[in-house]
């Protein structure tokens, strides 16, 4: 049977979202991302893409190359109820999606030629329905596998609809800078380049034993993807292997109390998450970046998967311990990892856990009713307490 | 070396060592079987540095000395020879061991006997001798609950517990507990000793002489020694403090429910064939009065139920257990009929056999919805 892989990118999603609902940002060079100092941008609409602006840069360089842009703090709330309705309308279409954000997703279609003329058609009903029902634009990439309805989708941005037929798959990639292909950064690029390959067209011809010589394993997927096979599945529902949350300070900060009630803060929001999902982990990770840029990160496994505030915090506060604070902090995270499904196996040496997991239960509950801030800590009322 | 011995013997104590033969090791010598034959005797030995097995033999000694060879290959050759006496001669020259039984002939490489780690039993005045038969049977009707993976040490292991007129084992995972106790026949002091798991499936596969015998068990620190007929073991013991056992055992219930043993397991490992899913294996149990429906549901599979009949004394209730958690003990419950006790549908519950207060076994419910 053919393989008929959708691959679906909203266009400019947050922004998108901020011009629809306000028609004064209609045709506004509109930038949602971070704003403090160090903030980046999550997504520029068209136009502010004109001067320069794209996602992931500094938010400090995009005020610099469009002074008169409209910043805006983004409403995640809002982003993820719109990503909800455009999963429902995928939904539709097929039972195999794979979401890959809040803004893409592929579809497998394949054997659906039965049901539509043609599976590029099921691309532009999907386009069709995320206009009429939702008043933004979607572009697709429609191909045999993921890899090229990735790149396809990306063809003709925004409002694009591109298919790669089969037996076409080699004039579509021929002229794609190799920099485009999945795995390879920028020291790959720079190898390839010294090969004289820049485009994977050369790369589908360079001779294998070179290209084994430098790449090893690497190589012979990497040529595969050049002859623009892949054989991936779209694995609908990933679920996650780990749970976690980071924070960038304004500030570097120096103090190991400071860090510490950053620890808790995002500990709690770990577990809440944790609970939400039904998960509980044994492997709790910090992530700390210094001042230079220097990062690391800091494991510790438990004999028991636990999804309880205190347990977590202990261990992630012990690690924290151990790493000598020689510089400011910039960055704090903590991780939980090697996740289990948290059964209702009970314990026979556990009541103590379990009383604490009711007291979880329950402000989880209070925070569902009225508002995150609704019960906390009061470590973690200090600093507002202190301004 | 030069030596002959009965093969039934000689196949017996290589079957006793072997378990302790290191299989991923990164020391070639523990992977072999130490022989060393002196004043009529030969003994065999073989350790993985947890666990060493020592066994003696009848021997006819010609030239005394010791050999090691590989454990696997010696323990293969000797099951498979013919005839009843072997003969086995070490020759210095080309470091070869030469095996013959019969018209057979095989010459094992031997390894450097100078290396082996020899067991040096314990000495120690802290000692207890048992009946090998109420040992085993302590080991039995426990070990299976102790914990499989080494998340927690001290769960991979049986506590062995002597006090004042009782000797009793008890093994858990956290989510069930098992505990055999026995009188005591002679006094002896009390002690408190994890054994790992390993060790103790290994003892109860050995322990099965027809005639009565003695067990004798020394420790120090954290090993122990483990002495009966012709054989010897030396384990290393669990370190840590095992929990308070008894303060999970319920000191009473409001149900008690009483059940053909073997109905009763045959049902539940029936109705737990579709409920085999990931790490949990959930059934649940509706007690009535005068029946249990027990029923699974695998949203993936289907369902399926089955009653049993029962009598009951106390309140019905619906509680939900890893049905692997009920099968375990009903296997060893060597009982015809149990007694079911509970409480609540989140509170631990008692399977033991109708009229036995020395068993207890105790399991915790899964939540359900």
């Amino acid at each position: 049977m053919q393989r008929w892989i959708i691959h679906i990118d909203m266009d400019a999603f947050f922004a998108a979202v901020e011009q629809r609902d306000n028609p004064k940002l209609h045709g506004q060079p509109v930038i949602v991302g971070g704003l403090g100092r160090r903030g980046v941008v999550s997504t520029a609409s068209y136009e502010a893409r004109r001067y320069g602006v794209h996602s992931a840069m500094p938010m400090s360089e995009a005020r610099r190359r469009c002074p008169h842009g409209i910043y805006l703090p983004g409403n995640h709330r809002k982003y993820g109820k719109v990503a909800a309705d455009i999963r429902r309308i995928l939904a539709d279409f097929s039972p195999a999606v794979e979401p890959l954000s809040l803004d893409e997703a592929f579809l497998d279609v394949s054997g659906m030629e039965w049901l539509y003329s043609d599976p590029p058609e099921i691309a532009r009903k999907i386009k069709q329905r995320i206009r009429d029902e939702l008043e933004l634009t979607a572009s697709a990439g429609v191909a045999p596998n993921k890899f090229l309805a990735k790149l396809a989708s990306d063809w003709k941005k925004p409002d694009g609809l591109v298919v790669v037929r089969p037996g076409q798959e080699q004039a579509f990639l021929k002229d794609i800078p190799v920099s485009r292909l999945w795995g390879i950064g920028g020291k790959s690029a720079n190898l390839l380049q010294s090969l004289g390959v820049s485009t994977i067209g050369q790369l589908a011809r360079i001779d294998m034993g070179v290209l084994a010589k430098h790449f090893g394993n690497s190589a012979e997927p990497l040529r595969n993807l050049a002859l623009g096979l892949d054989d991936r599945p779209v694995i609908p529902d990933h679920d996650p292997k780990s749970i976690g949350n980071e924070v960038t300070f304004e500030e570097d900060l120096h103090s190991p109390e400071e860090l510490e009630t950053i620890l808790l803060a995002l500990t709690q929001k770990v577990c809440r998450r944790l609970r939400q999902s039904g998960l509980s982990g044994r492997t709790i990770t910090v992530k700390m970046r210094f001042a230079s840029f220097r990062t690391i990160t800091r494991s510790r496994t438990l004999g028991e998967p636990t999804l309880l505030d205190h347990t977590i915090f202990e261990t992630a506060q012990a690690i924290l311990g151990t790493v000598p604070l020689a510089e400011g902090v910039r960055l704090l995270g903590v991780t939980v990892s090697n996740l289990h499904p948290y059964g209702g196996q009970t314990s026979l040496f556990s009541l103590e856990d379990d009383k604490h997991l009711k007291v979880c239960q329950t402000i989880d509950k209070l925070k569902d009713r009225f508002g995150e801030t609704a019960v906390t800590r009061g470590r973690l009322l200090l600093p507002e307490m202190k301004k | 070396m030069k030596i002959s011995c009965q093969k039934d013997q000689l196949h017996h104590a290589v079957q006793t060592v072997q378990k302790a033969i290191a299989t991923k090791t990164p020391l070639p010598i523990l992977t072999g079987i130490y022989l060393n034959a002196q004043g009529g005797k030969l003994e065999l030995q073989a350790t993985d540095y947890e666990v060493g097995i020592s066994c003696t033999i009848d021997s006819n000694v010609e030239e005394a000395g010791t050999v090691v060879m590989s454990g696997r290959f010696f323990q293969e050759v000797v099951r498979r020879l013919p005839g009843d006496t072997i003969h086995i001669a070490s020759s210095q020259e080309d470091r070869t061991i030469q095996i013959t039984c019969g018209s057979s002939q095989f010459n094992l490489l031997s390894l450097p006997a100078e290396e082996f780690p020899v067991l040096k039993p314990i000495s120690s005045d802290n000692t207890l001798t048992v009946k090998d038969d109420l040992l085993r049977e302590l080991i039995k009707k426990t070990v299976f609950a102790c914990a499989a993976d080494e998340a927690r040490p001290i769960f991979t292991g049986g506590l062995l517990e002597v006090e004042g007129p009782e000797i009793r084992m008890v093994a858990t995972n956290t989510h069930r507990l098992a505990l055999r106790q026995q009188p005591l026949l002679s006094a002896a002091s009390n002690v408190k000793m994890i054994i790992p798991a390993k060790i103790l499936h290994e003892l109860a596969r050995l322990l099965v002489a027809e005639d009565p015998q003695e067990v004798t068990l020394a420790w120090q620190k954290n090993q122990v020694g483990i002495q009966y007929d012709d054989v010897y073991i030396n384990s290393r013991l669990i370190e840590g403090q095992f929990p308070d056992y008894r303060k999970v055992i319920p000191p009473s219930y409001s149900t008690a429910v009483t059940i053909q043993a073997e109905d009763f397991l045959d049902a539940v490992e029936r109705v737990s064939l579709l409920a085999r899913d990931g790490e949990y294996n959930v059934v649940k149990f509706n007690f009535k009065q005068d029946h249990v429906l027990i029923s699974s549901n695998n949203p993936d599979v289907g369902k399926a139920c089955e009653t049993v009949a029962s009598r009951m004394d106390g309140n019905e209730l619906e509680i939900a257990f890893n049905a692997k958690y009920i099968t375990d003990i009903l296997k060893n419950i060597a009982a015809d009929e149990l007694v079911f006790s509970l409480n609540t549908s989140l509170s631990p519950a008692s399977i033991k056999p109708v009229n036995d207060e020395n068993y207890t076994y105790i399991i915790t419910p899964v939540r359900t919805g």
